[in-house]
């Protein structure tokens, strides 16, 4: 994966640097010239003596100058070619790019000049010409084109494509040049400089963040880099831009070294201190050599080239160990940043023609969006990271509360049932010690008078039960009507038995209806009291059948009792006398279930309660 | 004259006219006899103490103190006896106190008095009353609890056991049940007195876990 994607990025590259940069197109009514004459004259118009042959590029001392001197120089080059290698007129000169101060004849004719008014200068900004001049100017057969450069020292800064031909050919090529050498530097220097303030302010606001300082250092070196495809005119010799030629690949190393040190978080601390070192020992050493052997360009390249290897590597590593696309990204940056500076370099010291313009300031911006891209998305992250901590918290103290509140429901519950717990034993106390043991001495004192079915024995006894079954309302059932059926059964079974009543207990597994608080709960075992009191005083019968099961009323789902018995019946058109009936429909009511009694002269009689699953709440 | 077959009672009862029901009901009877009387906690720990019967009857609100804890002495100083709790009301949570401490049945005070005698001969024959809340009751309280809390001597109840409990709860009688399951009226009775005797060990080894858990008693290893 990381491999794939690091071999793709460097073919990329290296596609990018290694593409001719001329056109091809009119090609045949273009000379680009190879050879060259010079000389060092200092005739106002072209010398016909003192020349000499060479080839381009040229570049610094290749001309050979015995005294490189500091006094101003002269410089003459020409450039023959035959009138029948061109075609018609009008014709234009391009060449690629120079700082130079020229003027230019054809013949001995002077067609062009960037002499400035501003006096005596050697160095104009660093930009490729167009020169226009009729055919008229033109021999028939042999010509000849002479620039005339105003040195400093006798060397020549970068002087390289120079071309003659038809002018809208030459033109077409000269816009490419133009856009390439001059247009896009200025522009990637402007944008460096937005993004260079945007930079700094940012780190003000976060200096915590030490890469954003590094970015911010790295892009106005780069800044000042660029400058010398900027200025009009150089600050003093040019030398100057020697010195920043040679000096600026270590700068870009230390920043870079300076970049990873805060980007890298000491996770390879120990590779870092040792490249930072050899980096700084390459740096000394060509800068000493650089002094020694005067002007040996090549000599910086042989020192840089192995710091920025091995700054490379440092970033391969730390790439491999994380495999994050913006290690990856930074990686291939750097690569980049090291090859197009060796390709500048190249060009610089006439070793080839590369793409035929400067690479470096494409380079700048590509570096520092790209290590800019990389603090961006590693801000991001921790910014992320944090939302997503803040979330969590969040979360967590959702989650606390729901459960403080869960809790605190649960308490006031328990407070709520402990409070009725409370209550229900200080009335069973109550009844116990009171009313409950009143009654059962009554009725020891009313038996020990020897009248056992006396009426004041029976209804004490029947008092007692309905204390009974009033207490056992009281005990927590939990909704089960079942259990509160089997508790009326288990009190009232001894008196049952007394009368011979044979019993049939169909009772289902039924749902546990919820609303069944104590208060429902003796609702229904009153009614159910009433029904089996009845049967056992009026009915006669000698077979009782009490049924439970679930069963819909009109599309709601409950539970249905009932209580039948195989007695004399009664007649259902004659209102009964007692309160006995009315009472248990008025509870029936009050449970929002529904009762019905019917029964037959001579055909028994059954009670059937049902009652609702779930109970509308009541308004 | 005793013969082998007489059951010995002895009563702890502070109600002067149930304690008279009782013994007028038992005085009635050739087989059972009366053989010492309690009327408070103090007397009854001397009367537990001294032993020399098979059936206790046992009130629980005495006037210095509570019948439980005379329960559980005798439960656990004699094993070869019945214990009977007194009550007015059987109240779910008195009675499964009782059953705890060691008590295998109730007589309800002023209701079956004059069944008094038979009572005492049921559970003498292996057998013991229940009412259908407090089976409900046994049927929770035999759910199964959380692993954390259970010990291994917990007893936990047979899949019988928990058919018979399920139709307690739902008012079957004990022949009704009997007929259910093909099994006769008695079988039943003992399933009942086995599954007070398990919540008794239960609650027993229960108490001692947590105080041991708790640090209050050192368990031998």
């Amino acid at each position: 994966m990381f491999r794939s994607r690091a071999f793709g990025i460097i073919i990329i590259l290296a596609i990018t640097i290694l593409l001719p940069g001329q056109s091809a197109s009119a090609k045949d009514q273009v000379i680009i010239f190879q050879d060259v004459a010079y000389s060092f004259e200092p005739t106002l118009a072209p010398p016909s003596l003192g020349w000499r042959q060479t080839t381009l590029p040229l570049n610094g001392n290749v001309l050979g100058v015995e005294k490189p001197g500091l006094e101003p120089r002269i410089v003459w080059l020409r450039f023959s070619f035959d009138r029948g290698e061109l075609g018609a007129g009008p014709f234009a000169i391009s060449i690629d790019a120079t700082s130079q101060v020229f003027e230019t004849f054809v013949g001995n004719q002077l067609v062009s000049s960037n002499l400035s008014i501003y006096g005596n200068e050697y160095l104009r900004s660093y930009q490729p010409y167009l020169i226009y001049f009729s055919g008229s100017a033109l021999s028939p057969n042999s010509n000849t084109i002479s620039l005339r450069i105003h040195t400093s020292t006798g060397m020549i800064q970068t002087l390289d494509g120079i071309r003659i031909g038809q002018d809208i050919a030459v033109k077409q090529h000269f816009d490419r040049q133009y856009f390439s050498q001059y247009l896009g530097p200025q522009l990637v220097s402007a944008a460096l400089m937005a993004l260079t303030l945007l930079v700094s302010i940012l780190w003000f606001t976060r200096r915590r963040e030490k890469a954003l300082a590094g970015l911010a250092v790295l892009g106005i070196l780069w800044i000042a880099n660029n400058l010398q495809h900027q200025l009009l005119s150089s600050f003093g010799a040019p030398v100057f831009f020697q010195y920043v030629m040679i000096a600026f690949p270590f700068f870009i190393m230390f920043s870079f070294v300076g970049f990873a040190t805060s980007f890298f978080q000491n996770s390879i601390e120990k590779s870092l201190k040792l490249t930072a070192v050899f980096t700084i020992l390459m740096a000394a050493l060509a800068r000493y050599l650089w002094f020694v052997v005067p002007f040996s360009n090549v000599v910086v390249i042989c020192f840089a080239v192995p710091a920025a290897v091995a700054i490379s590597c440092l970033f391969l590593k730390e790439a491999m160990r994380t495999e994050r696309s913006e290690s990856i990204a930074v990686l291939a940056a750097v690569i980049c940043a090291f090859l197009f500076i060796l390709h500048d370099l190249g060009r610089e010291i006439a070793l080839w023609h590369g793409a035929g313009f400067e690479l470096m300031p494409y380079a700048s911006i590509l570096v520092f969006c790209t290590f800019g891209f990389a603090i961006g998305k590693r801000v991001l992250a921790s910014l992320a990271a944090k939302e997503d901590l803040t979330a969590q918290l969040g979360q967590r103290i959702e989650t606390t509360k729901a459960n403080l509140l869960i809790s605190e429901k649960a308490r006031r519950e328990l407070e709520v049932s402990s409070a009725i717990t409370q209550e229900r034993e200080r009335m069973m106390r109550e009844i116990h010690d009171g009313i409950g043991s009143s009654l059962v001495a009554a009725l020891a004192s009313a038996e020990r008078q020897g009248r056992q079915s006396s009426t004041a024995v029976v209804a004490l006894k029947s008092a007692l039960t309905d204390l009974r079954i009033a207490v056992d309302s009281l005990e927590p059932v939990e909704g089960n009507v079942t259990t509160l059926l089997a508790s009326l059964r288990y009190r009232i079974e001894p008196e049952l038995k007394k009368a011979n009543m044979a019993f049939e207990w169909k009772v289902d597994e039924v749902p546990e209806l919820d609303w069944i608080d104590a208060p429902n709960a003796l609702h229904v075992l009153r009614i159910f009291q009433e029904a089996f009191g009845n049967i056992l005083g009026h009915a006669k019968a000698n077979r009782i059948r009490v049924a439970c099961k679930m069963q819909l009323s009109e599309g709601r789902p409950g539970i249905i009792i009932e209580v039948a018995d195989n007695g004399r019946g009664f007649d259902p058109t004659v209102r009964p006398g007692g309160r006995g009936r009315q009472n248990m429909r008025d509870r029936a009511e009050a449970l929002g279930g529904k009762l019905s009694i019917e029964g037959a002269p001579n055909a028994g009689c059954s009670v059937t309660l049902w009652l609702p699953l779930i109970r509308p709440k009541l308004v | 004259m005793q013969n082998q077959a007489q059951i010995r009672v002895a009563v702890i009862e502070d109600d002067p006219a149930s304690l008279e029901r009782i013994t007028i009901a038992l005085s009635e009877t050739s087989d059972i006899s009366i053989v010492a009387i309690a009327r408070n906690v103090a007397n009854g720990k001397e009367l537990v103490e001294a032993g020399g019967f098979d059936v206790l009857l046992c009130d629980l609100g005495l006037p210095d103190g509570s019948g439980i804890t005379l329960i559980r002495q005798a439960a656990l100083k004699h094993k070869n006896i019945d214990i009977i709790v007194i009550t007015i009301f059987a109240e779910q949570n008195k009675v499964m106190d009782s059953i705890k401490a060691g008590a295998r049945g109730y007589l309800l005070k002023g209701e079956n008095f004059d069944q008094c005698a038979e009572s005492i001969r049921e559970i003498q024959r292996g057998g013991s009353p229940i009412s259908p809340a407090i089976a409900r009751q046994l049927l929770k309280e035999f759910q199964p609890k959380e692993p954390s809390k259970q010990n291994e001597t917990h007893q936990a109840l047979s899949k019988r056991e928990l058919e018979v409990l399920n139709l307690l709860a739902r008012g079957f009688s004990f022949i009704e049940i009997g007929d259910l399951l093909g099994i006769t009226r008695s079988t039943v009775a003992t399933y009942v007195k086995n599954i007070y005797q398990k919540l008794e060990v239960n609650s027993r080894s229960e108490a001692v876990f947590e105080a041991s858990s708790l640090g209050i008693i050192e368990m031998p290893h």
